[in-house]
């Protein structure tokens, strides 16, 4: 992996990292990759659905309702004000945010 | 209370309790003076709620006077892993991207547990966000073996393992997605059950990898282990992945004295050749008493384990790459200070919040997820995973279940993995159960020459819980791990 993939990887990671740090990190990245890669040697041409791995002893997945959640169950309740007390920085009941630039 | 007491077991405490011999509030201030000596030396707890439990705890003993039916786990005392919501308290998965955020909600298997009259009180320490195998990835430092205090206690639920052995808590919850409750569990010497997945709900647990993970149990005994299990195991209709399928009376049938008679035990004998000397012994030592409890050992091909390490790192980080994404700076946690820009506090707050290993590990998921590398790494990686778990069904139906180590080796010192790869690589033994989503449960067996702890587990078919518990209770008494306790150099003695 070269420096400026990982600058690009970085990007869609929307990570930052200092100048010198990008090599050192391609390069164990890429030690990793070389390892993993032993999965290509494997004939998998037998294996039509892949998607749902439980498949033969799961059921289907239970969908949940699209509702607003009430319920106040012992440990806690589902209010508005409980998650914006963890928010960063809020006004008027919502999060605020920098503007764009 | 008597001194001598014995505050390690799930039965004795609630046993203790339920007759009136001590109240809840003795028991937690029991613990509370345990983690006052112990922790500074272990480190197995980050957060603790002194004031909740004993208020807790003095509801419990006001419901016990006035009669009411408590509950099975009345008086027990559980940590949890600090990746797991106890509402009101904090849920850090020990990073510094989540500082100060305090859970909104119980999570459903503490939520159960509560209901159960459990009592909790603390948070574990545990590797960042569940990435790594020592809890050294921890904001709050390493947790330290109990055996050996210059040794790791595993991961990432090293405090679950760490405090429930040095006597901190009754039982811990952990979470397992590559064999975060076993690895711990072994290196510290107690038991650990990872579930099916799907068996205990993931509601309130923050996700790594969203198709490996379950909440697990650590406790000091299989019985103990078998009754927070089935606590945790019990209905949610907030997790779509959670089964419904029944659980039954798994504490009774792990206590059940018949063993079926033709029962056969899967020896995957290719598959240890990576084991120290003191981890091959206590293998064979395992099977050895299988086969004297009545148990036919039959040799088993297990050969696509060797893969399971290259699937797990492909998988579990592409989905935690995306399951990490949520954390930007915006609705919850750390928020970079000095950043103006949308882009700059992403960036910012995600370099500075996150620790190395899991800015590694979102790395390589995105690249692995990106275009022109999906078909080679990630969809490749699915369908070996399904080869795998097509591998473990055959072999599941030649024999009840499956012997296997937990790791290569005991637990080492502080510091000495420093290449990610061989950090990765202790996970050989674990991480297939949690890709082909089966049940397994680890047990201390036995001592190394220089008195660490060394384990099994037993892997079984879908919800086959009360099968392997009921397997591990019968080998436990026949190897009598706790008797050999008092040889030790455990630091709670």
């Amino acid at each position: 992996m070269k420096e400026n993939e990982l600058r690009e990887l970085a990007h869609l990671c929307r990570i930052h990292f200092d100048e010198g740090q990008f090599q050192p990190i391609a390069d164990r990245i890429q030690n990793l990759l070389d390892y993993v890669k032993q999965i290509q040697e494997l004939d998998t041409s037998s294996i039509i659905d892949y998607t749902h791995p439980f498949e033969s002893w799961v059921e289907r997945q239970n969908l949940l309702h699209d509702e607003p959640c009430t319920e106040q169950n012992e440990g806690g309740t589902y209010s508005r004000e409980t998650f914006l007390s963890n928010v960063p920085d809020q006004i008027a009941g919502m999060v605020r945010v920098p503007n764009m630039q | 209370m008597s001194t001598t007491h014995d505050f390690t077991s799930i039965a004795s405490v609630t046993t203790a309790y339920g007759q009136g011999e001590i109240s809840a509030v003795q028991i937690a201030h029991h613990y509370l003076k345990k983690i006052e000596e112990l922790n500074p030396k272990l480190n197995a707890f980050n957060y603790l709620f002194p004031e909740k439990i004993l208020q807790q705890a003095l509801l419990l003993d006001e419901r016990r006077a006035r009669g009411e039916v408590l509950g099975p786990l009345a008086g027990a005392v559980i940590g949890i892993k600090d990746n797991i919501h106890v509402a009101g308290e904090f849920t850090t998965c020990c990073s510094k991207i989540l500082q100060g955020y305090r859970a909104p909600f119980d999570a459903t298997a503490v939520s159960w547990l509560r209901k159960q009259g459990a009592l909790f009180i603390g948070k574990m320490n545990m590797d960042e966000f569940g990435m790594g195998s020592t809890t050294e990835n921890s904001i709050h430092g390493p947790t330290r073996n109990p055996y050996n205090i210059d040794c790791v206690a595993g991961g990432s639920s090293g405090g679950s393992a760490a405090g429930v052995v040095a006597g901190m808590c009754t039982a811990s919850l952990g979470s397992d997605t590559g064999g975060s409750v076993r690895l711990p569990a072994a290196f510290c010497g107690c038991v650990g059950v990872k579930p099916t997945y799907g068996r205990v709900s993931r509601y309130g647990l923050v996700e790594y990898g969203s198709s490996l993970d379950q909440i697990g149990v650590l406790a000091n005994d299989t019985l103990s282990a078998a009754l927070v299990y089935q606590s945790i195991a019990q209905s949610c209709q907030f997790d779509p992945t959670y089964s419904h399928k029944p659980i039954g009376d798994v504490s009774k049938a792990a206590l059940s004295k018949e063993i079926q008679p033709g029962q056969r035990v899967g020896i995957p004998t290719a598959l240890l050749e990576g084991l120290s000397k003191e981890a091959r012994e206590t293998f064979d030592k395992s099977s050895k008493h299988l086969q004297q409890l009545g148990y036919t050992l039959v040799e088993v091909d297990l050969s696509l384990v060797r893969y399971a390490i290259s699937i797990y790192y492909i998988l579990a980080t592409a989905e935690a790459s995306t399951n990490l994404s949520r954390f930007d700076g915006m609705r919850y946690g750390y928020r970079h200070g000095e950043a103006k820009t949308i882009d700059e506090i992403y960036e910012r707050t995600r370099e500075v919040g996150f620790g190395e290993e899991v800015k590694r590990r979102i790395l390589l998921g995105t690249y692995i997820l990106s275009a022109g590398y999906q078909d080679a790494y990630y969809k490749q990686a699915q369908k070996v995973r399904m080869l795998l778990i097509q591998q473990y069904e055959k072999v599941l139906k030649e024999c009840s279940f499956i012997l296997m180590p937990v790791a290569t080796t005991t637990a080492f010192p502080i510091g000495t993995m420093t290449d990610p790869l061989q950090m990765y690589l202790q996970d050989l033994y674990t991480v297939s159960t949690n890709l082909a989503g089966l049940p397994a449960v680890a047990l201390p067996i036995s001592w190394s020459h220089d008195k660490l702890p060394l384990a099994v587990q037993l892997i079984g078919a879908p919800y086959q819980e009360a099968s392997l518990l009921h397997v591990a209770y019968h080998l436990e008494k026949a190897v009598g791990f706790s008797a050999s306790q008092s040889n030790t150099n455990q630091v709670s003695k």
